[in-house]
């Protein structure tokens, strides 16, 4: 079988493509003249193409394993509660946020730390958290079907918190509504050194790892027969999962359907291993959510649209262009 | 004296907290076809999980003369191939795909497929005359032809010892004729084969019957013995009689 060479290399130049389109769209639409000294051209809108190309990226890569470990192809990124986890710690940040800028004279140690730690910080923190809670109320990653309600039971339950703390501080909805609908928005150089250094790091342990994936194809049973320690495998790639997800979370917010769709869109391409259609998975994923942030920029400039709801919009709207496609069959069962 | 591929000493098998499997005391012979019979919950596909080190046990098991447990896991998995009841794989796998998944064993996630695994994949392919369906997804097969492709892809393991658990449920009667024949050039070649068939006639034709009932062994034994076949009516509640048609034991309802 013949390694899908052609599709690797057409998404790389389309993310070329696509990052220089990026730099030439600004808060006024479209402009034909690049001018690289531009401080604007520098300091946003290239950080923030890059950015969410790697968010894209890291979603589409935790889509690609979510599917694979959950032999579920409606699994998505955020199946272990990392979504209301991340939504929570950003809920209690903003809260800490303006309580703080009321009290900020009298701020303790403590609720400084928690305070410097930021927006990106708490969400991190608080995917970790609410993937650990998920595998603990769980007791273990044996049992798919366990693992599953216990990431609804944690969706719930944080998301029931998420709400009362948000009610608390009716000040902080509009931030949060901007987080939940995903954002592209505010991503600084750091994020993407980070998300870069993140996304290297996952692509090569799931790559490492990836047997375990072909393996499960055929049944946990036959993985195991197949000299594959399912157990141990699956926890290190659930954490690669993770460690994909809350970064992009942390950066971006939830941005829908990314993660979800761009797996779909390369699977019928790739035979044989699955870790080439990791690969694909996350340059896929990346073209999504850079061609939506463009799109966000650009459809209503100088009105900008929250890119979560573009690709709301556009992954719905490819889902349902699958439903009625008749492949939808291998989708279904 | 033959020499065992398989022994195991007052074996027992626990699912949660029933034991499933106790006080199984076996040896398989090498390059021999064994055959486990029993009535529908006697414990014979856990009995065979087992002894594939799939599942936690106690007691003694011996692959070869070595405590099973402690050969590392993808050593343990070159040596003996186990092909699971129903099972299947996801339905966008193309055939080729799954038989080359029995390979994983001798790849890494860097190598991927050489070329002798490719050539072992088509000659099982071809053996199992499965090489014109080699592009077509598992969704787009018979039920019959699936559990071909599953034994192809556990033969394309090349352990020297097959375990398999129903693996012609929903076969026809050629491939089943066809499957038989396999089973004798796999023993002649000396692989040893252990199965688990509820098809008592096609379980006959084995060099060694295991009969279980309510998780314990009742008798091993080769098919011609009369004291098998006095265990067999009496764990089918005297509902059977075997006799011998044009050389071969054969199973009638009563």
């Amino acid at each position: 079988m013949k390694p899908p060479y052609a599709l690797t290399v057409s998404l790389i130049v389309l993310s070329f493509v696509l990052l220089c389109m990026g730099l030439m769209t600004g808060s006024l639409g479209w402009e034909w003249q690049l001018d690289w000294q531009d401080p604007i051209v520098q300091d946003i809108r290239l950080p923030r193409s890059v950015g969410a190309w790697l968010a894209g990226a890291l979603l589409g890569l935790a889509g690609a394993l979510s599917q694979g470990l959950f032999r579920n192809p409606l699994a998505d990124p955020y199946l272990l509660g990392s979504a209301s986890g991340a939504s929570l710690g950003v809920a209690i940040a903003l809260a800490l946020g303006l309580w703080g800028a009321v009290e900020s004279a009298q701020l303790s140690q403590a609720m400084q730390w928690w305070f410097r730690l930021g927006l990106t910080g708490m969400a991190f923190i608080g995917a970790w958290v609410a993937v650990l809670l998920t595998l603990l109320l769980a007791r273990g990653v044996e049992q798919t079907l366990r693992l599953l309600l216990a990431g609804v039971v944690v969706g719930v339950v944080l998301g029931a918190v998420t709400s009362l703390v948000n009610l608390a501080f009716p000040q902080t909805l509009p931030a949060m509504q901007s987080f939940l609908l995903g954002n592209t928005s505010m991503l600084s150089d750091q994020a993407c050194v980070l998300m870069a250094g993140v996304l290297v790091l996952c692509l090569c342990v799931s790559w490492w790892l990836s047997p375990l994936l072909d393996g499960l194809r055929l049944g946990e049973s036959t993985a195991q027969s197949l000299g594959l320690r399912v157990a141990p495998l699956r926890v290190a790639l659930l954490a690669v999962m993770g460690l994909a997800t809350a970064t992009a979370v942390a950066q971006t917010g939830l941005v829908a359907f990314v993660g979800l769709v761009a797996p779909h869109l390369v699977r019928s391409r790739v035979n044989g291993r699955t870790a080439p259609l990791l690969v694909l998975s996350a340059l896929m994923g990346g073209v999504l959510l850079a061609t939506a942030d463009i799109l966000a920029r650009a459809l209503w400039a100088p009105q900008e649209l929250p890119v979560g709801v573009l690709t709301g919009v556009l992954g719905g709207g490819y889902l349902l262009w699958r439903l009625h496609s008749p492949p939808m069959k291998a989708m279904s069962s | 004296m033959t020499p065992y591929a398989i022994t195991t000493k007052d074996l027992q098998v626990k699912l949660g907290a029933t034991a499933v499997v106790q006080g199984v005391s076996l040896s398989v012979p090498e390059g021999q076809w064994t055959c486990i019979v029993g009535p529908n919950g006697a414990g014979k596909s856990t009995l065979l999980m087992a002894l594939a080190g799939l599942l936690p046990s106690t007691g003694e098991l011996h692959f070869q003369g070595r405590p099973l447990a402690a050969l590392p896991a993808k050593e343990r998995a070159r040596c003996l191939a186990w092909l699971g009841q129903q099972a299947t794989g996801s339905d966008d796998l193309s055939v080729f795909d799954v038989v080359m998944l029995g390979r994983l064993p001798y790849q890494t996630a860097w190598s991927g497929a050489s070329e002798q695994d490719h050539d072992c994949v088509n000659t099982w392919l071809n053996t199992l005359q499965l090489l014109h369906l080699k592009d077509r997804t598992l969704e787009q097969l018979s039920g019959g032809e699936r559990q071909r492709v599953l034994l192809a892809r556990a033969l394309a393991v090349q352990a020297p010892v097959l375990l398999m658990d129903e693996p012609i449920a929903n076969v026809d009667i050629p491939h089943q004729s066809d499957w038989l024949q396999t089973i004798r050039a796999l023993t002649q070649q000396h692989t040893t084969v252990v199965s688990v068939l509820h098809d008592l006639n096609l379980a006959l034709r084995a060099d060694q019957v295991v009969l279980m009932d309510q998780g314990r062994i009742q008798i091993q034994a080769p098919p011609d013995s009369p004291l098998l076949h006095q265990a067999l009516r009496d764990v089918f509640q005297q509902r059977m009689a075997v006799h011998q048609v044009a050389g071969q034991w054969v199973v009638l309802p009563l």
